[in-house]
């Protein structure tokens, strides 16, 4: 029955391909020497190995899934910093009260380094008043009393 | 031995008590229809011998939930198969080749293994089948060096025979169209 649906088959095949009909079928590849003698005691050695003891393989999907997180994130980050960019900030011309020039530093310096005693000795070799703080002693008593407030209780509140 | 009808080898798998020698029969009585129709699709030895090894641990660990819908001898045709292509791809993928490239690669190696002595038709052959796309390749081969039956290429692949008849005849014009050509 086998030979029948050979010869068929080889008939099909001289009909619709005349030139690879004409070529022997025949097996060309060969194995090493007592290889298939060998063979099924190579599957059992490999069936006893534990798993364990196998080398780890990490598959090429591991490496995408991990490319792919990475495309991910970057993706994220040059979104983030857009809207950061774009979304978040204060307009320009609101910056330009805030910009502090190099002559504002010095000028900051400077203040900051006169010493105090030095302008209150300046303010009163100048004889500097102003007009409304021009205060007489015996009004500022007077007040104290018009508010009933004791002087002692003044000094130690102070 | 040999001659062990497989609802026999698998019944005898399953009962566990001689579970080895069972699966030494069934390794015995397939190992070399499989094994051909494996090198054939990787070409080198050694890559055939890692997926034969894998074949049958895949058969030892699943036998037992074998359900016999399928007959074991496509059951573990199937599983060759799988294999093969999965070495195919992986190869392709490992090495960012396209496929085709995957087939030059083959093809060249033919020319070069020590384990292969065909003379220069059948050298050309070789590279002719090389050229077509794996799953064509595996029908062709299938029906051309092992005579398979339709029906059992269609239980082992998951194709109509429809599909596999007409893959066979486009597969057999593109090679007889390859080797007028020489």
């Amino acid at each position: 029955m086998k030979n029948r649906n050979q010869k068929t088959s080889d008939e099909d095949l001289g009909s619709l391909a005349p030139r690879l009909a004409m070529i022997p079928k025949q097996n060309d590849f060969k194995v090493p020497e007592k290889y298939f003698e060998s063979f099924a005691e190579s599957v059992h050695q490999r069936i006893k190995t534990k798993p364990s003891e196998s080398a780890k393989v990490i598959s090429i999907f591991a490496v995408k899934k991990l490319a792919y997180g990475l495309s991910a994130a970057i993706v994220l980050l040059v979104c983030g910093i857009y809207y950061y960019n774009n979304y978040t900030t204060v307009p320009k011309q609101d910056l330009s009260a805030f910009q502090i020039t190099a002559a504002d530093l010095s000028e900051s310096n400077y203040l900051l380094s006169i010493d105090e005693d030095l302008i209150i000795e300046t303010a009163l070799a100048s004889n500097i008043h102003s007009g409304n703080t021009s205060i007489d002693y015996n009004d500022i008593e007077q007040y104290l009393i018009d508010q009933n407030i004791e002087m002692n209780q003044l000094i130690i509140e102070l | 031995m040999s001659d062990t009808p497989d609802s026999e080898l698998v019944l005898l798998f399953k009962e566990g008590d001689n579970k080895h020698y069972a699966f030494n029969l069934i390794i015995k009585k397939y190992q070399e229809r499989l094994y051909w129709h494996v090198r054939r699709m990787v070409v080198d030895h050694d890559d055939a011998n890692d997926i034969m090894q894998n074949v049958f641990i895949k058969v030892w660990n699943h036998l037992a939930g074998f359900r016999e819908e399928s007959q074991l001898y496509t059951w573990l045709y199937r599983i060759a198969s799988n294999e093969s292509m999965t070495f195919l791809r992986q190869k392709k993928t490992r090495f960012m080749l396209p496929i085709v490239d995957v087939e030059h690669e083959l093809s060249n190696k033919l020319s070069d293994d020590e384990m292969y002595d065909g003379d220069y038709i059948q050298q050309k052959l070789q590279q002719a089948i090389l050229t077509l796309p794996a799953r064509q390749r595996e029908v062709f081969n299938l029906k051309y060096y092992e005579n398979m039956k339709y029906e059992d290429m269609a239980e082992m692949l998951g194709l109509t025979m429809g599909a596999l008849k007409a893959s066979y005849h486009h597969a057999v014009k593109k090679i007889e169209k390859f080797i007028s050509n020489i």
